[in-house]
């Protein structure tokens, strides 16, 4: 990695670190300004709109469920696996992007599919693994791309700079 | 060489299927699959964005498609707030009804004040307030999936690097 390049890499880790933290607010507003419920209700609120939030699908801290439900944190826990692990782990580089795709979203899908069926009943441990796998995956897809995507950013934005520099001096 | 097409008229079409994802009722179940309408809308933005690429203009770079798919994401958040509102006036909070019609059917184990907390919350009226909260959230939320679908979009359409056969040598003269 270039030095730009892992300054994107740094950005887009603080960036995933960032987005798990945040999935434990909720709660913890929810914990600290127990019995109401006022200030919790909102921050729930704004994630409802990219999850179903049902309490019995989601892990709880504080005996409060998270801002999102197990399959998903999975998805978002293990996006930031994926991404820790990237500077050391690069799988699936003969693989083409589809065969990628889908060997992240089968077991996930397994789960999903065998469950409304009826031949199994995913449980949290399935959703949060299932979904960590598929977050592992796409992160290690995504990654590549994202960082070239910020590398081109910064440098744009340097070059920039620098321009501005040269027209005031 | 042309100049790079615009970005802002692809970026409003995948805006306007995501916020038509998000805000239309049913539909919108989609995004419950870690947000798959919102970043459909950003790989449908970065998709227009490509098919205004002739093989005269320069090829199209992940920053600008990670940049297509934020901006489908701020069009989506605002389109989709105002059409979530007009589709509330017109026929009421049927998700929120159906949802908790769900809960009682299936008889899930969700003690009785969270269930009345959820009961309050999903038919409670539209204020300013929640519409200020849902429209700031859906911005932040819509810009970031939206540029992870510009992200997928770029994995998906990448423009393959054409390899420039060098010049042929020239021969030398025949004696």
């Amino acid at each position: 990695m270039s030095k730009v390049e892992h300054r994107a890499y740094i950005l887009i880790l603080g960036c995933v670190i960032l987005w798990c933290v945040v999935l434990f607010v909720p709660p913890i507003i929810a914990y600290v300004e127990e019995p109401s419920q006022e200030i919790s209700h909102f921050s729930y609120r704004c994630f409802s709109s990219i999850c179903h939030q049902f309490e019995t699908r989601s892990l709880s801290i504080f005996g409060h469920k998270l801002a999102v439900c197990a399959r998903c944190t999975g998805i978002y826990f293990g996006a930031l696996f994926g991404v820790i692990l990237y500077p050391f782990v690069r799988f699936g580089k003969h693989w083409s992007l589809r065969t990628l795709w889908i060997i992240a979203v089968l077991p996930m899908l397994t789960d999903v599919l065998l469950n409304t069926v009826g031949i199994h009943t995913s449980s949290i441990a399935t959703r949060l693994a299932t979904g960590a796998f598929f977050g592992i995956g796409s992160a290690g897809i995504l990654l590549p791309i994202a960082i070239e995507a910020v590398t081109n950013l910064l440098s744009h934005f340097s070059h920039q700079q620098g321009a501005q520099y040269e027209s005031k001096t | 060489m042309n100049q790079k097409p615009d970005k802002l008229i692809p970026a409003l079409y995948g805006g306007v299927i995501m916020a038509l994802i998000s805000s239309i009722p049913f539909i919108n179940f989609l995004n419950c699959l870690c947000c798959a309408g919102v970043m459909l809308g950003g790989f449908f933005a970065v998709f227009f964005y490509k098919n205004n690429f002739t093989p005269d203009t320069p090829p199209y770079t992940s920053g600008e498609c990670m940049g297509v798919g934020a901006l489908a994401g701020v069009f989506g958040a605002i389109i989709g707030t105002m059409l979530s509102l007009v589709t509330l006036a017109l026929f009421g909070n049927i998700m929120g009804d159906y949802m908790i019609e769900m809960i009682r059917k299936f008889e899930l184990d969700i003690p009785m004040e969270a269930f009345d907390a959820m009961e309050e919350s999903m038919t409670a009226g539209i204020s300013f307030v929640s519409i200020m909260i849902q429209l700031l959230s859906s911005l932040v939320i819509d810009t970031l999936f939206g540029l992870l679908g510009g992200l997928i979009g770029y994995s998906v359409y990448k423009p393959k690097k054409s390899i420039i056969s060098p010049p042929p040598m020239p021969q030398p003269p025949q004696v």
